[in-house]
C-alpha cells in the first residue's frame, strides 16, 4: 500500500471522529429538545386559552358599557341598529351584535337586515333569561347566516326591579380569533383548534378544510382533549395521517362553554431545526473532509509520490552503472530533500571514487605496459648480450688455444720444461674462460627459454639422472635411497637440469666418504607446493654461506678440491624460482648437507 | 678411386669469414687437403664471387664444393648471404655449412629456415676445432656427391 493511501485512510478515520460525535450529540440534543418543545407547547396552548378568556370578559365589559347606552331607551329599531353597526366597526373582531327582547324577537341588529328572527331557544338566552341568573352566558356556535365558528356572549340588561329589559348579545369571531393566533405560534408546521366539550371542531388553523363543524369524538385526539387525566401534553397523537405532539388547554373560568384550545405539532416539523443543523454540519463536515483528501492527495502527490519516484529513478540509473545519475534541484524542504540532498551527495562521492578508480586502474594499465615493454627490451638487451658474449668472447679464446698450439708444434723441442709448463697455463686458463662462458650462456638461456610445463613423473626422472651418472660414479661406494616420489607440474628439461645439479654436486662432495649415503625424497607441502630434498652425508659447509651458495659462481671450495665453475645451483634456484618454488639448504661442516626446493602437485 | 678423388679435388672450397686469425686457423686445418681452398673476407666479397661480379667478373666457371660460412660479419652478413643464396634457382643448389662461435637457439632457427645444409659451432679447444674443420672439408669436399650440372662432378658429367 503507497504512502499516499495510507495517508488518506489516516485522514478519512480522522474525519470519521468528529461526525459520529456530530450524530451523538444530535440524538442526545433531540430528546432534550422535544421536551422542551412540549413544555412551550402546552405554555401556548394556556395563552391562547387565557387570551381568548380576556376576549370574553373583554366582550361583558363592551355588553356592560353598551347598557348604559340611551340609544336602548327609545323603540327605535332602526336608530338602535345604526348604533350597533356603528359599534360593530369599532370592534371587528365581532360578527354581529344585536339585542335580544324578552319575549326572544331579534330587535336591534348591527347587520341592520331588518330580519325577524326569535331567539328564545338558544340556550345561551335561556341562560340568561332565568331569574337571578348570572347576567352573562357564552356559547360556542357555528354562526347560522356566515357558517364559522362564533363565541356567542349574551349579557341581560334589567331594570330597577331586576326584570330584564333586553339581552346584548355579541357573536365573537373564533375563527379568526383562532387564525390570528395560528400566526404567532413560535412554531413551524404547528396546528391550532378549538374544540367543544362534544369533540367538534370549531376552528382548525391552518389549513383547517371541512373539519371546522364535524365531530372527531371517536379519535385519540379527542379522547386525550376531553380527559387527559391530568396530562396536558401528549406525544405521537396521530391524527388526519399526522402524529403531532398536542397540548390542550381548556377556559376554567368559562365551563359551561366547554372548550378546548388544543395546539399540535408534527415531530419532524419540531426537529426541522435540529436535522437542518446535523444536515448542515455533516454537510459541512463532508466539504471539509473532501478538501482535506484533496489537500492531503495533492500535497502527497507533490510532496511524496513525485519526490519518492524521483528518487526512485535515480537510483535505478545510479544502480544501472550510469554515475551521472542525481535527483537534482529542487529538493523540497524536510526530511525528503534532506534524504535527496544526502544521496545525491553520496552519489557524487561514489562517482568521484569512480573515477579515481577508473583513472588508479588506466594509470596502472599504462605502467604494467611500460613495464612489460622496458622487460622486453632489457630482455632484448640479455639476449643481444649473450650473443655478443658467445660469438665475441669466445673465439679470441679459441685463437689463444690455436695460436699456443701452433707455438708448440712450431718450436718443438727448443723450449725449455718451464716455457713448456707456461704455455700449458695459458691453455688452461682459456679452456676455463670458455667454460665460464658456456655456463653463463646456460644460465642465462635458463631465465629466458619458454616454460613447457606438463606432468612430470620424478621418479622415472630421478632414476634416469642416476643411470646417466653411472659410468661416473663406478668405482664408488654410493647407498642411494630413494623414496616413492610424487609427480608434479613442471617444464621437463628443466627439472631434469635440476635433479642433475642437485645429484652431481651430491656425488661429488661426498667423494671423501665410503658409503656415500645419499636420499631423495618429499617432506609435506609449504603454500600448497609439495616440499623435496636431496640429502647427502658428504663434506657439508657453515650455514652462514647458505644462501651465498645458489649466487652465480659462487663457491665454498678451492677447485683443486672440487672441480667445477659455481653454476648449477644457481641454475637450480632459477628453475625453481620459475617453476614458483623456493630453494634453500642446511647443512653442518664435514656431515653433510641437505638441498631443499618445492614445486606444485600434477 | 684416385682418379675419382682427382676430379674431384678440382672443387673449390669458399671460406668467408671476416677474422684473419679464424681464417689462419680454418686454413691451416684444412691445408692437407687437395682442394682449392678460396678465403673470401666478408659476404659482400662472398655474393660478388658467386655472381662474378666486381674482382671477380673473369674467375673460372663453376660453383664451390661447399661455402664455409660465418655468420656474424661487416658489411653483408653470413644470414643476408644465405637469403640471397638460397633464394636463387640456380644457386640455392651449392651446399653451405655455417660455421660459427653461436650455439644460440634464434641463430639455429633461422639458418634452418635458410636451408642450410649444415651447422658447426667452432669448438674453442684448437684439437676439437681441428677435427671439427677436417670432418667437414673432408665430408663436403670429398664424400658427398655434388648436383648435376656442377663441372666439378667425379663422373665427368659436368657441363
Amino acid at each position: 500500500m503507497s504512502i499516499r493511501v495510507r495517508l488518506l485512510l489516516l485522514i478519512m478515520f480522522a474525519t470519521l471522529i468528529p461526525a459520529l460525535v456530530s450524530v451523538f450529540h444530535f440524538v442526545e440534543r433531540r430528546d432534550a429538545e422535544i421536551a422542551e418543545a412540549a413544555h412551550r407547547l402546552s405554555a401556548e396552548a394556556g395563552r391562547v386559552a387565557h387570551e381568548l378568556k380576556d376576549m370574553v370578559r373583554g366582550t361583558a365589559q363592551l355588553h356592560y358599557g353598551l347598557s348604559r347606552a340611551r340609544d336602548f331607551d327609545r323603540p327605535d329599531k332602526a336608530a338602535c341598529s345604526i348604533f350597533l353597526n356603528d359599534v360593530l366597526k369599532e370592534h371587528p373582531q365581532y360578527t354581529g351584535i344585536l339585542t335580544i327582547l324578552p319575549d326572544g324577537n331579534l330587535f336591534c341588529d348591527s347587520l341592520r337586515t331588518g330580519r325577524k328572527l326569535n331567539l328564545t331557544d338558544r340556550r345561551y338566552f335561556q341562560a340568561v333569561m332565568k331569574p337571578d341568573a348570572p347576567p352573562l352566558a357564552v356559547e360556542p356556535v357555528f354562526g347560522r347566516l356566515t357558517g364559522i365558528a362564533v363565541m356567542q356572549v349574551a349579557y341581560a340588561v334589567r331594570n330597577e326591579t331586576g326584570e330584564p329589559r333586553f339581552v346584548l348579545l355579541a357573536s365573537l369571531n373564533l375563527e379568526e380569533f383562532m387564525r390570528s393566533r395560528a400566526k404567532t405560534l413560535p412554531f413551524n408546521g404547528a396546528v391550532i383548534a378549538l374544540m367543544d366539550s362534544q369533540g367538534m371542531i370549531l376552528s382548525w388553523n391552518p389549513e383547517g378544510g371541512k373539519l371546522p363543524g364535524s365531530s372527531i369524538a371517536d379519535t385519540p385526539l379527542a379522547r386525550f382533549a376531553l380527559n387527559g387525566r391530568g396530562e396536558n401534553v401528549q406525544q405521537d397523537i396521530t391524527f388526519g395521517g399526522v402524529s403531532r405532539i398536542w397540548a390542550v388547554s381548556d377556559l376554567p373560568e368559562f365551563p359551561e362553554a366547554g372548550l378546548r384550545v388544543l395546539v399540535g405539532v408534527a415531530r419532524t416539523d419540531l426537529l426541522t431545526v435540529a436535522n437542518r443543523n446535523l444536515k448542515q454540519s455533516l454537510t459541512a463536515l463532508a466539504v471539509v473532509l473532501l478538501l482535506v483528501v484533496v489537500g492531503a492527495w495533492a500535497l502527497s502527490e507533490m510532496g511524496i509520490r513525485r519526490q519518492i519516484a524521483r528518487i526512485n529513478a535515480a537510483v535505478t540509473r545510479f544502480s544501472g552503472g550510469d554515475f551521472s545519475a542525481r535527483i537534482g534541484q529542487p529538493y523540497p524542504r524536510g526530511e525528503i530533500g534532506g534524504l535527496m540532498a544526502a544521496l545525491d551527495h553520496d552519489f557524487g562521492l561514489i562517482q568521484e571514487q569512480r573515477e579515481v578508480i577508473e583513472q588508479l586502474n588506466t594509470d596502472l594499465e599504462r605502467r604494467v605496459t611500460e613495464r612489460t615493454a622496458q622487460l622486453a627490451a632489457t630482455n632484448r638487451e640479455l639476449e643481444s648480450f649473450a650473443y655478443s658474449v658467445s660469438h665475441d668472447l669466445r673465439m679470441p679464446l679459441r685463437h689463444i688455444d690455436g695460436y699456443i698450439e701452433l707455438l708448440a708444434g712450431e718450436s718443438q723441442g727448443r723450449l725449455t720444461g718451464e716455457a713448456q709448463r707456461y704455455l700449458q697455463v695459458v691453455t688452461d686458463a682459456s679452456r676455463k674462460m670458455g667454460q665460464l662462458i658456456d655456463d653463463l650462456l646456460a644460465f642465462s638461456r635458463m631465465g629466458r627459454v619458454e616454460l613447457i610445463e606438463s606432468s612430470v613423473a620424478l621418479d622415472a626422472l630421478v632414476e634416469e639422472t642416476i643411470q646417466a651418472m653411472a659410468p661416473d660414479t663406478g668405482q664408488r661406494n654410493i647407498a642411494w635411497t630413494v623414496q616413492a616420489l610424487p609427480v608434479v607440474r613442471g617444464d621437463p628439461v628443466m627439472l631434469r637440469q635440476v635433479f642433475a645439479n642437485l645429484l652431481g654436486n651430491a656425488v661429488k662432495y661426498t667423494r671423501p666418504r665410503d658409503p656415500a649415503r645419499i636420499e631423495i625424497g618429499s617432506l609435506g607441502e609449504e603454500e600448497g607446493r609439495l616440499i623435496l630434498f636431496v640429502r647427502d652425508n658428504g663434506v657439508g659447509f657453515e650455514m652462514k654461506y647458505a644462501d651465498k651458495l645458489f649466487g652465480v659462481f659462487q663457491r665454498m671450495h678451492r677447485a683443486d678440491q672440487f672441480e667445477g665453475t659455481g653454476i648449477g645451483l644457481a641454475n637450480v634456484r632459477r628453475i625453481i624460482a620459475r617453476h614458483g618454488g623456493r630453494t634453500w639448504a642446511e647443512a653442518t661442516l664435514e656431515r653433510g648437507a641437505t638441498f631443499y626446493f618445492t614445486l606444485r602437485a600434477a | 678411386m684416385i682418379e675419382e678423388k682427382t676430379i674431384n679435388t678440382l672443387a673449390r672450397i669458399l671460406l668467408v669469414e671476416d677474422d684473419a686469425h679464424d681464417a689462419e686457423l680454418t686454413l691451416k686445418a684444412l691445408s692437407h687437403m687437395a682442394n682449392e681452398v678460396l678465403h673470401l673476407r666478408d659476404g659482400a666479397e662472398a655474393l660478388d664471387y658467386l655472381y662474378r661480379r666486381g674482382e671477380f667478373a673473369g674467375r673460372p666457371d663453376g660453383s664451390p664444393a661447399v661455402v664455409l660460412l660465418d655468420l656474424k660479419m661487416p658489411r653483408v652478413d653470413g644470414l643476408e648471404v644465405l637469403r640471397q643464396l638460397k633464394g636463387d634457382p640456380l644457386l640455392k643448389k651449392i651446399p653451405v655449412v655455417v660455421m660459427t662461435s653461436s650455439r644460440e637457439d634464434q641463430d639455429l632457427r633461422n639458418c634452418y629456415d635458410l636451408n642450410i645444409n649444415a651447422y658447426v659451432v667452432k669448438p674453442v679447444k684448437f684439437q676439437a676445432f681441428v677435427e671439427a674443420v677436417r670432418q667437414v672439408g673432408a665430408f663436403w669436399a670429398v664424400l658427398n656427391e655434388l648436383p648435376p650440372g656442377n663441372p666439378f662432378r667425379r663422373d665427368g658429367r659436368g657441363e
